[in-house]
């Protein structure tokens, strides 16, 4: 507990006083009714963790959009054996989100991973200093990517985070759409 | 922000099995989960009474805290403890509960800063409470939401104004403002 503040006598006379009233309050009350019943109802199918609700919901409808278009600019990239890799890849997406991650988050990574593969494969296409560039975006947002799901990792309530992943996922993928349509030594 | 960790509960399950019954929830087993809502429902409900001050609305947001608990399970990663993620789980259901009413009542009239409800306190509940529980039941909301997390769960003033949006002049002026209130109710 903190007692950061309040030097006058009759503040501090007042947390003196509710101090060991304070300390001995108990941490932990039952409920007078079993809310477990009720809660249980409550219960969806684990697939539907982290995309349920509120902005977490609002944010895996812009993934559905936002996968559709990067998927579509990648099918266009690339060749018909390549585009029949993508389309087994993307029928895999439906999986079961990997330990840790938001079934939405798991979506926008391999996507971005998708439109990373096309974009190795044009490398040698990309002016060197366009390259470079590219290279260092990509690394300033896997960093905000990373700060927020290890900020979502302390605060996993926090809806606000949630959207700042999401939209740092949706730089990511936009970049790299742009990248790809990008022409040849730009 | 850093997340503050509650104190510990003796009747929590121990990091091992905690972990394992999260694991298996992660899996889709109510069993599981359910042994984690017999092992930390208490916290959550005296933290949810607390913040609210009304026995039934504390049941309901209990509720919606484990509810969010099971839809978010994918999102825990195991580097803090099961209770000290679930605490900060329920503070942020409080809170995004306080701030959807501040966003009804706003419609009815202003107010300078968010969370600062400033009703005239709710009835005490009934049961078992203590008296300085009582109290703070009765204590406006705002008063309340900062004594609560200052002085029982241990957040720093910084804390609370990064978690509630009110400023941490504010959330210092709340606390003094409790503390005097609580000190003329318990006089009484």
């Amino acid at each position: 507990m903190t007692h950061d503040d309040h030097t006058h006598d009759g503040p501090a006379d007042d947390a003196a006083a509710l101090a060991p009233l304070v300390a001995a309050l108990p941490r932990s009350l039952e409920p007078p009714h079993d809310l477990w019943p009720a809660i249980a109802d409550r219960l969806g199918p684990p697939a539907a963790a982290a995309t349920t609700r509120g902005a977490s919901a609002f944010l895996a409808r812009r993934w559905s959009t936002a996968a559709a278009l990067a998927a579509g600019l990648a099918l266009a990239a690339l060749s018909s054996g390549a585009t029949a890799w993508l389309l087994r890849r993307s029928e895999g997406a439906v999986a079961a989100a990997p330990a840790g991650l938001a079934p939405g988050e798991a979506a926008y990574q391999r996507t971005a991973a998708e439109l990373a593969r096309v974009l190795a494969a044009r490398r040698g296409e990309l002016a060197p200093a366009t390259a470079a560039t590219l290279a260092r975006n990509l690394a300033i947002i896997d960093q905000a990517i990373a700060e927020s799901r290890a900020a979502l990792a302390h605060d996993p309530g926090n809806d606000d985070l949630v959207a700042l992943l999401y939209a740092s996922y949706e730089q990511k993928v936009a970049l790299l759409r742009q990248a790809i349509d990008l022409p040849r030594k730009s | 922000m850093t997340a503050t960790a509650p104190a510990p509960d003796p009747d929590a399950p121990d990091a091992g099995a905690s972990a394992d019954l999260v694991r298996r929830a992660r899996a889709g087993d109510h069993g599981a989960f359910a042994a984690l809502y017999r092992a930390t429902v208490g916290r959550v409900y005296a933290l949810c009474l607390r913040l609210e001050g009304d026995a039934a609305r504390a049941e309901e947001l209990t509720q919606d805290v484990f509810v969010r608990a099971w839809e978010r399970l994918a999102t825990f990663r195991g580097d803090s403890a099961f209770a000290t993620w679930l605490h900060r789980l329920a503070v942020n259901v409080v809170l995004g509960d306080r701030r959807a009413a501040w966003r009804r009542e706003r419609r009815v009239r202003p107010t300078h800063d968010a969370l600062v409800l400033e009703g005239a306190g709710v009835a005490p509940a009934a049961g078992g409470m203590l008296d300085l529980d009582r109290a703070i039941a009765a204590l406006p909301a705002g008063a309340r939401l900062v004594f609560v997390l200052h002085e029982i769960e241990g957040y720093t003033h910084d804390e609370i104004a990064a978690m509630t949006g009110i400023a941490e002049g504010t959330s210092k002026t709340q606390l003094f403002r409790a503390r005097r209130l609580l000190r003329e109710a318990l006089d009484r």
